[in-house]
C-alpha cells in the first residue's frame, strides 16, 4: 500500500472518507474491476472516523412501514420520504452484501441487528486491498474539491506523512466524510474518553465551497453525557439511561425516559435537561442505584468488553450516580441528495452522516448505521454508473487551484509576527457554539454567534503550528479548523433563518412548529461568493402531518 | 505523594532526526489515566511535536493505538497508569513500517 510519488493521480471514482459508507462505496464502485477507484481517508480504514466507535445497532425490523413511520414522526416530517423509503427498501440487499464479505450480523432486540463497525471496516479494507483497480490512500486528507463548468472534476489531497500536496483527477466523487457535530462543541459524544475523533465536517464545507446545496444544517442533535470523560462509553448502553434523572437538590427531573420517542436521544428530553441547568438546578444526575439491575447478556463480544472496562474503572452506573452535561451528537442536516445519493452538482455523490434530509429533526438511535450501509452501497453503484456513462474530462487547468491551496495550507507552518494558538481559537469557537447555537436559540444569540464566528475567521490565517511536516497533528487540525469555522457559520445562519421550533431546532422567539410556513428544508449554498439562504420543499409523498 | 506520571517516549522523525531517542515527560496526574489520554495530554499541553495515532474507537478493537507499553504490545486506550508510575512507550514496530515517533503505517496483516 505504498503511495506512489505523484503530483497528480487519476481515477474514475474518488471516495473521500474511510468510514462505513466510504469503504462500502469503494467495494461497490470497484466491483468488476473495470473502473479505477481511489479511496482517500485521513486515517487508516477501520482506525479512524466514527464508524468504529458505534456499537453497531442497526434499525431493521420486518416492517418497512413501521421503521418509516418512526423516522418521519421523530424527524418532524423533515425527512425526504422518497429517500428514506428507498433506504428501507434496500436494507435487506445491503445486509446480504455485508454477509458476503464475511460480516457477522447478529439479531438485536425487536427492531434491529448488530453490524459491528470495526469488523465491517476491516473486512472491507482487506477486500479493497486485494483489488488491483483500487488505490487506498490512508493518512491522506482531502482539503478541497475541484470543479469546472458546474461539474466536479477532482480534489486536492495532502499526504499527512510526506506532506506532499497533489491533485486527484476524478470523473465522479463520493463524499463520505461523516459528521460535523463533534469538533464544534466543547462536549460531544463523538470522542470516546474525551479524545478527539476529529469529526470536523470538512466534507460539508468542501461541498459547499464547490457550490453544492446543504439543507437543514440547523438540525443538530445533542445528548446527555457524563461529565467524566472516562464514562463517555456509557452512552452505548441504553440500560444505563433508564433514569431516574435527578437535579442537584435531589428532585426528580425525569423518571420515565421510555415516554420519549428516541428515549435519552429525544429533543424534548434534552430541552427539559437544559431548562434544569438554566434554572441553576444543575448538575443533573442519572441515578439508578435504587433500580433493579438490568440484564446484560448481549452475546456481542465488543459490548461485553466495553461493559467490563466501564466496571473496572469503578463507574458502574448501578452503583454510582453519574453526573451529566449536554454535548453534541449528530447533525441531521447535510448535503441535499436524492435517493440515488446525487447532490446538486453533477458528479458529486454523498453517503452516510453527511447526507441531509434523512433524519429530519431528530435521529433515532440505530438509524445512522442503516443509512451508512445502504447509501454507501448505493453511492458506489451510482458513481460508477456516472463515471462509466459520462464523457471524460480532458486536461483541466487546476494548477492554480492546487498552488493556491498549497499556499493556504503551508501558511499554518510559517512563523508569524503575531501568531494565535489553534487551541485557543478552537476553544473560542466551541464556547460560542455552546453559548448561542445550542439547545435554545434566539435571534440575538445567533447574531452574536455570527459576529464572533466572523472575528474568529479573521484570525485563522494567524494560526501557527510547529513547523515540522511529518504526521503533524496540530497542522491537520489547523487545516480542519479553517473549514470548521465555515461550518459553524453555515449552522448559525441556517438556525437564524428557520423561524420556528421543530425537532432539535428550538427558537425561543418562535416557539412551536409552524407547518404552514416551515414544513420545508432550509437551504444554504454559495452564490457569487456569498452564503445564500433559501428553502426547498420536503418530499412528503407517503405521510403528511395531520392538519 | 507521586502526583506525576513519567512517560519515556520513543521519538524519531526520519525527516529531521539522525537516530531515534527517548524523551521523558513528567505529567501532572490527579488520578489514574489511560496511556492514550496521557499522550493526548502531552501533545496538547507539553509538546506539540510528538506524533501518535490519537484516534480512539473506545472499544479496544480498532488497533489504532496498539503500541509497545513497557516492552509489551498493548492497547494504549485500555492500559491504565497510576500516579507515581513510569511508563515506556515505543512504536509497535521499528524500523518496519515506522513513520514517526509512535506512528506506524497501518498494516494489511491482522
Amino acid at each position: 500500500m505504498n503511495i506512489p510519488s505523484h503530483d497528480r493521480m487519476t481515477c474514475d471514482v474518488l471516495i473521500i472518507g474511510g468510514g462505513g459508507s466510504g469503504a462500502l462505496a469503494g467495494l461497490e464502485a470497484s466491483e468488476g474491476g473495470k473502473l479505477k477507484v481511489i479511496l482517500a481517508s485521513k486515517g487508516p480504514i477501520s482506525q479512524s472516523g466514527l464508524t468504529p466507535t458505534g456499537n453497531g445497532g442497526t434499525a431493521f425490523s420486518g416492517s418497512i412501514e413501521h421503521l418509516f413511520k418512526n423516522m418521519v414522526t421523530a424527524g418532524n416530517y423533515l425527512n425526504d420520504q422518497d429517500v428514506i423509503w428507498s433506504m428501507f427498501s434496500q436494507t435487506q440487499d445491503a445486509i446480504e452484501k455485508l454477509k458476503r464479505i464475511g460480516v457477522t450480523v447478529t439479531p438485536l432486540g425487536p427492531h434491529g441487528i448488530c453490524v459491528p463497525g470495526v469488523e465491517t471496516l476491516s473486512l472491507a479494507r482487506r477486500e479493497l486491498s486485494k483489488r488491483s483497480n483500487v488505490v487506498l490512500l490512508e493518512d491522506v486528507l482531502i482539503t478541497r474539491l475541484i470543479h469546472e463548468n458546474g461539474k466536479i472534476i477532482g480534489a486536492v489531497a495532502l499526504d499527512l506523512i510526506t506532506a506532499e500536496l497533489f491533485e486527484i483527477v476524478a470523473t465522479a466523487v463520493i463524499l463520505t466524510t461523516g459528521g460535523i457535530a463533534g469538533e464544534l462543541y466543547p462536549r460531544t459524544s463523538n470522542n470516546p474518553f474525551g479524545i478527539t475523533t476529529d469529526a470536523s465536517g470538512t466534507g460539508h464545507v468542501m461541498a459547499y465551497q464547490a457550490g453544492a446545496h446543504l439543507i437543514d444544517m440547523e438540525m443538530m442533535a445533542f445528548v446527555p453525557l457524563p461529565t467524566d470523560p472516562r464514562c463517555l462509553n456509557l452512552r452505548y448502553f441504553p440500560e444505563f439511561w433508564r433514569g431516574p434523572y435527578l437535579n442537584r437538590h435531589g428532585d426528580v427531573v425525569e423518571s420515565d425516559i421510555e415516554g420519549y420517542l428516541g428515549g435519552s436521544y429525544s429533543y424534548l428530553f434534552l430541552q427539559k435537561l437544559a431548562r434544569e441547568f438554566e434554572k441553576g438546578n444543575g448538575p443533573v444526575y442519572v441515578d439508578q442505584r435504587a433500580m433493579e439491575k438490568p440484564d446484560h447478556v448481549s452475546g456481542i463480544r465488543a459490548w461485553d468488553r466495553r461493559r467490563r472496562y466501564i466496571k473496572s474503572l469503578g463507574i458502574d452506573p448501578n452503583e454510582n450516580r453519574i453526573e451529566l452535561a449536554i454535548g453534541s451528537h449528530f447533525c441531521m442536516g447535510g448535503l441535499y441528495v436524492n435517493e440515488k445519493t446525487e447532490t446538486t452538482i453533477p458528479g458529486l455523490f454523498a453517503a452516510g452522516e453527511i447526507m441531509g434530509g434523512v433524519h429530519g429533526g431528530l435521529r433515532l438511535p440505530g438509524y445512522s448505521f442503516t443509512q451508512m450501509i445502504v447509501f454507501g452501497f448505493i453511492a458506489g453503484r451510482q458513481a460508477a454508473d456516472y463515471a462509466t456513462g459520462v464523457l471524460k474530462t480532458g486536461e483541466s487547468s487546476s494548477y492554480q487551484i492546487v498552488e493556491k491551496e498549497r499556499e493556504r495550507i503551508f501558511n499554518f507552518l510559517e512563523q508569524k509576527r503575531n501568531p494565535v494558538s489553534l487551541r485557543a481559537l478552537k476553544n473560542r469557537l466551541q464556547r460560542e457554539m455552546e453559548r448561542d447555537v445550542f439547545i435554545f436559540r434566539d435571534k440575538a444569540g445567533l447574531e452574536r454567534a455570527l459576529e464572533e464566528i466572523g472575528k474568529i475567521r479573521e484570525e485563522v490565517t494567524r494560526i501557527q503550528v510547529p513547523s515540522f511536516k511529518r504526521f503533524n497533528l496540530d497542522w491537520v487540525r489547523a487545516v480542519e479548523f479553517s473549514m470548521m469555522v465555515e461550518g459553524a457559520e453555515i449552522i448559525a445562519r441556517s438556525a437564524l433563518y428557520r423561524e420556528e421550533s421543530r425537532g432539535f431546532h428550538y427558537r425561543r422567539d418562535f416557539e412551536g412548529r409552524d407547518d404552514r410556513r416551515w414544513l420545508k428544508h432550509t437551504v444554504v449554498h454559495l452564490q457569487g461568493g456569498n452564503l445564500t439562504l433559501d428553502t426547498a420543499p420536503v418530499v412528503l409523498d407517503r405521510m403528511r402531518p395531520e392538519e | 505523594m507521586g502526583d506525576y506520571i513519567t512517560a519515556k517516549v520513543f521519538r524519531y522523525d526520519p525527516d529531521r532526526d539522525e537516530k531515534p531517542y527517548f524523551k521523558s515527560y513528567r505529567v501532572e496526574a490527579d488520578g489514574q489515566m489511560s496511556v492514550l489520554v496521557l499522550l493526548d495530554r502531552i501533545q496538547r499541553e507539553m509538546d506539540q511535536t510528538i506524533s501518535f495515532r490519537s484516534y480512539c474507537c473506545g472499544l479496544q478493537t480498532c488497533k489504532s493505538c496498539l503500541m509497545k507499553i513497557n516492552n509489551k504490545k498493548q492497547f494504549a486506550c485500555m492500559t491504565v497508569v497510576q500516579p507515581g508510575e513510569e511508563v515506556v512507550l515505543e512504536p509497535v514496530t521499528y524500523p518496519d513500517n515506522h513513520l514517526k515517533d509512535l506512528v506506524v503505517r497501518a498494516s494489511d496483516k491482522e
